[in-house]
């Protein structure tokens, strides 16, 4: 790595704590020009409809930045995983910093906040946009895009299943136990939410934050002879089927998320992958398109017999050739 | 699980689903609790009649390896250790039948061990 690119890292890695104190420290600093309470909360036509203390605003969007840094800091020496916590620090950077700073032009110099100017949703979308590209930015130079790291566990393996026969394979996997305790909270805590009638912007990050959790508590899979559909989550939604004809060989394989930047449905170069858990899974090989990655238990049986069934059919092409 | 079907094979269809479905239960591929795939599901994946995987749950839930709930399909309830118990048993009795015992006289031996 040249200095330069040193110094732009150092940046990207240290700047967000400097970030997280001026949005402490930038409010009190100028706190004489600004109503307390102040406007936190506006309609759909802009008009402010909540008010808060200025050190509540100051305190949530400092922390938030600040613990995503921590967390960014503490990642930062693994792989993968750096990317992601870095654009998700920079996307809370931007926003919070976005967010604070209209909070603040709109109230700057009024007596009330009943007199704030107008914060529509507008200038939220720009700012979540923003956020948005600068996250993908830092994501993309931290190494995001990095090829696919799952190593194959032996020789593509055999189920023993022979021509003239019909077989299907059926499996599935759970998340680890933590995982799925952290996704019923998140859910028990958006349905509480939802009945306390919390605010909207509350019960809403909740609700998107369960849902793709329970998305990701499990999954099923099937291998028929002609293609692996793979079902997401208790309610098998997103349900994806990957056609036999495309792939050219599956690999039993050791998935590490972390390696992946996590749980979920992951892009890395030249492959997507489905992980619940860590362990083992299976690589389907497409040849032209990226390969797939599925944790599953059991993934010898189902490597075995799509392998089978390609070389039934001619279709098989052994790692080493292909 | 993996479940094999052999359309040329004399042993009927049915009985080679259960079948596969009793191994994957002694090789802890499934457990109590885990749900079978549904009827329809299984028969379009081995391109088989619908009631042909049906008879071969029925057979399992005869036998006390899986249970039918409404909603939920075909759910494994037995302990792995008296499936395999039973498929001893089963491999047993076709010994017999094949040196020419007869019903009564594989009692009697049972009998006699007991």
């Amino acid at each position: 790595m040249n200095d330069r690119a040193g110094a732009s890292t150092k940046l990207l890695l240290w700047l967000p704590g400097v970030i997280a104190v001026v949005l402490l420290v930038a409010p009190l600093a100028i706190r004489d020009r600004l109503p307390d309470p102040l406007a936190i909360h506006w309609d759909l036509s802009g008009a402010p409809n909540g008010f808060g203390p200025l050190i509540l605003i100051a305190l949530v969007s400092s922390v938030a930045v600040a613990i995503a840094w921590v967390v960014f800091l503490r990642t930062y020496r693994v792989e993968m995983l750096q990317s992601h916590a870095g654009a998700m620090v920079w996307f809370l950077a931007i926003l919070m910093g976005g967010m604070e700073a209209f909070t603040i032009s709109a109230n700057l110099d009024r007596a009330t906040w009943q007199d704030a100017g107008t914060f529509g949703p507008g200038r939220a979308a720009v700012l979540v946009v923003l956020a948005g590209l600068v996250g993908f930015g830092v994501w993309r130079v931290l190494g995001g895009n990095m090829s696919d790291p799952g190593v194959a566990i032996g020789p593509a393996p055999s189920a023993g299943v022979e021509l003239g026969e019909h077989a299907v394979w059926v499996g599935k996997t759970a998340a680890a136990k933590g995982f799925v305790g952290i996704a019923l909270a998140i859910t028990v805590g958006s349905a509480v939410a939802a009945v306390l009638r919390l605010t909207p912007v509350v019960t809403l990050s909740l609700v998107v934050t369960a849902l793709p959790l329970l998305m990701f508590v499990s999954l099923r899979a099937r291998v028929s002879n002609t293609a692996v559909t793979v079902w997401m989550g208790i309610f098998g939604v997103p349900r994806v089927s990957y056609p036999l004809s495309r792939i050219i060989r599956a690999e039993v394989i050791d998935v590490r998320p972390l390696a992946y930047g996590g749980w979920g449905y992951r892009i890395v170069k030249g492959a997507r992958a489905w992980i619940v858990r860590r362990g083992e899974g299976i690589r389907l090989v497409r040849p032209g398109k990226a390969d797939i990655v599925i944790t599953v238990d059991g993934a010898a049986g189902a490597a075995g017999l799509i392998n089978d069934v390609l070389m039934t059919e001619g279709r098989f092409v052994a790692a080493d050739s292909s | 699980m993996l479940i094999k079907l052999k359309t040329d094979s004399r042993i009927p269809l049915h009985e080679q689903i259960a079948t596969g479905v009793r191994r994957a239960i002694q090789e802890e591929q499934v457990g109590v609790g885990d749900r079978l795939p549904a009827a329809r599901e299984l028969a379009r994946a081995l391109d088989v009649n619908m009631h042909t995987v049906l008879r071969a749950y029925a057979g399992l839930r005869d036998e006390g390896v899986i249970e039918m709930r409404r909603g939920r399909g075909a759910v494994v309830i037995g302990e792995v250790s008296r499936v395999q118990f039973r498929a001893s048993l089963r491999a047993v009795v076709a010994d017999a039948r094949r040196i020419g015992l007869s019903d009564a006289d594989i009692l009697n031996e049972l009998q006699g061990v007991l």
